[in-house]
């Protein structure tokens, strides 16, 4: 038995004629996922996530490449493959509206082949656990989108895969909706022995659940690292200044051209915020001798907490650079 | 087992749907006695009294019920794939370890045992209480012959979906289909003998021979039935070949998941 749970190396993806410029939606991507690890995979719109995911399911063949879920290989044996995994795909309804949760329990893990008294079993104890006992005969048609969502991943669940895909879970959630989902995820995350592989342009949601974060942008992958690792290195660069005063025009200016500036807060109650990550220690002084200059009143420096959002933004930044240097 | 469970589950699907909408079913049933009055008092016009009320009339009464089996068994299996499609539920269909293809067949199973059976037997009971021409159901000889009927409309069937999992909507080019079959009902197979290889028209003449003239499927002889099967399941698999050449290129264009 292998230890790894998903193997992907050279994944490549590409739409249109092969002889005039293809479209690729997934370029050279590899990466090796452990059994049990909790992987959030982060990007923008059109990164890719969707397609590199699909690939793993079968659902779309790449162009190259190969990939290999707990040893099986889904392009050459898929039935087999499927075996081991289950998927929440993004953009799907993924149940019967017309059915309950209830009965689409029941049929998506009868589709895994679950035999029948296992299903209902199981189809019980997860309506008790995802908060849907009240709703348990109620049409899915008839249900919340977030209660939706949650018969979707129930599904997906019912099927005792090794291996759960969750295709942004939390799109199209409102803001209550979400904060249960991401609940609910925590638990399963925490609960589950399972591999699980996240997607979603919520960095807060990924910092929450993963362990591991890789971010793909056009296609690429750009990141790949542990997220304490990306936190831990983001942390030694990152400060936060605060200062008692609104900033002048001019100053400002000078701080977005000249410094590595995350962002700037002004409150109302005439406060101000900075916050900066510096590629070399020593900028910092030069930062508030800057302000210095200016005369204004430093209420406090200190370490900024990162969040995955400017290490994703920084990555991608990075890899727009890099893309205008090699053109 | 796996394939013996999907089987298990797209039943209790048609099961439970057949419950919850029992009045579509009915509704199907009505729809089918009224066209069934029409077309049996537009042939009135046509021909004599006698005919109608003698082999004419049966012959309309097998053809029809063929009919209604056949759509069941060509359009609700078109449209599992184009509701599955508009729905977006097509994607965790094809995460099936069994396969699209296998589910189709299931519900093509499930389709005829819960509803057209039903449809069908309703329809039948009602054309022959109105007409007053009791025909022999004889189910054992019956049966038999409707499903490699069926299995040779299966493979028209699993055609015409996989070319639908490309070009998405060919609703009109599916609808034609649908009186194809009336043409096929109707072609004379006694006149053209070479008409047998077509799907569908064979079967029909052979339900005749034993609904109408009362034979058993032991008195046709075998030669006959061994055609039957051996076009039939020629067609099924021919479709079935296809479907999964299309759906493979569906997988490769990434098409599953888009309508």
């Amino acid at each position: 038995m292998t230890s790894l749970a998903l193997s992907v190396q050279g994944l490549t993806k590409c739409y249109g004629p092969r002889t005039k410029t293809p479209v690729h939606a997934v370029r050279d991507v590899s990466f090796e996922i452990a059994r049990g690890e909790i992987t959030g995979l982060l990007g923008p719109n059109g990164a890719g996530k969707t397609t590199a995911v699909k690939c793993i399911c079968a659902l779309v063949l790449p162009t190259a490449g190969g990939i290999s879920v707990f040893g099986i290989d889904p392009l050459r044996h898929r039935g087999a493959a499927l075996r081991q995994l289950a998927a929440v795909l993004e953009g799907n309804r993924n149940t019967y509206w017309r059915l309950s949760p209830r009965e689409n329990i029941a049929f998506f893990s009868g589709l895994h082949g679950r035999s029948l008294r296992g299903q209902l079993r199981r189809t019980d104890a997860l309506l008790q656990r995802f908060g849907l006992e009240e709703k348990r005969n109620t049409p899915v048609r008839a249900l919340s989108r977030g209660m939706q969502q949650k018969v979707a991943i129930a599904c997906a669940l019912a099927r005792d895969a090794k291996l759960l895909l969750l295709d942004e879970p939390a799109l199209g959630l409102d803001v209550a909706s979400t904060q249960e989902m991401r609940v609910l995820l925590q638990e399963l995350v925490a609960t589950e022995r399972r591999t699980i592989i996240i997607s979603s342009h919520d960095m807060e949601l990924i910092q929450s659940l993963c362990k591991r974060v890789m971010i793909m942008d056009r296609g690429e992958l750009v990141l790949d690292d542990s997220v304490e690792n990306l936190v831990s290195v983001f942390q030694a660069r990152a400060y936060r200044i605060e200062l008692a005063c609104k900033l002048p025009d001019a100053l400002r200016e000078e701080l977005d051209t000249g410094f590595p500036v995350l962002r700037i807060q002004s409150d109302d109650g005439g406060q101000t915020t900075i916050e900066a990550d510096f590629q070399e220690e020593r900028s910092i002084y030069d930062l508030i001798s800057t302000l210095g200059s200016y005369g204004l009143p430093l209420r406090g420096v200190g370490r900024q907490y990162p969040h995955l959002k400017d290490i994703y933004l920084h990555a991608i930044g990075e890899e727009l650079a890099d893309r205008g240097a090699e053109s | 087992m796996m394939r013996v469970r999907v089987l298990l589950a797209v039943l209790r699907k048609h099961l439970i749907e057949l419950r919850r909408y029992w009045f579509d079913t009915l509704s199907a049933l009505a729809l089918w006695y009224v066209v069934f009055l029409l077309l049996f008092n537009g042939a009135r016009a046509l021909v004599s009294r006698d005919d109608l009320f003698g082999a004419t009339g049966d012959g309309i009464i097998v053809g029809y019920m063929v009919w209604i089996f056949l759509l069941g068994a060509y359009s609700r299996f078109t449209n599992v794939l184009n509701t599955a499609a508009q729905e977006g539920t097509l994607e965790q269909l094809g995460l099936c370890p069994a396969g699209i293809s296998w589910i189709c067949l299931c519900d093509a199973v499930a389709s005829f045992l819960v509803d057209d059976l039903l449809i069908a037997g309703g329809t039948l009971a009602l054309m022959m209480l109105t007409t007053g021409r009791y025909l022999a159901i004889d189910l054992l000889s019956i049966l038999p012959l409707l499903i490699l009927t069926l299995m040779g409309v299966l493979g028209l069937s699993f055609l015409i979906g996989g070319i639908a999992l490309i070009f998405k909507r060919i609703q009109s080019a599916a609808q034609l289909v649908n009186f194809g079959f009336i043409a096929l009902i109707a072609v004379p197979i006694a006149s053209a003998p070479a008409l047998r290889f077509l799907p569908i028209s064979h079967g029909v003449d052979l339900l005749r021979r034993v609904m109408i003239d009362g034979r058993t499927l032991l008195q046709i002889p075998g030669s006959e039935i061994l055609l039957l099967a051996g076009v039939s399941i020629g067609y099924f698999i021919t479709g079935l070949t296809a479907f999964h050449a299309l759906e493979r290129a569906a997988r490769r264009r990434a098409l599953l998941g888009h309508y």
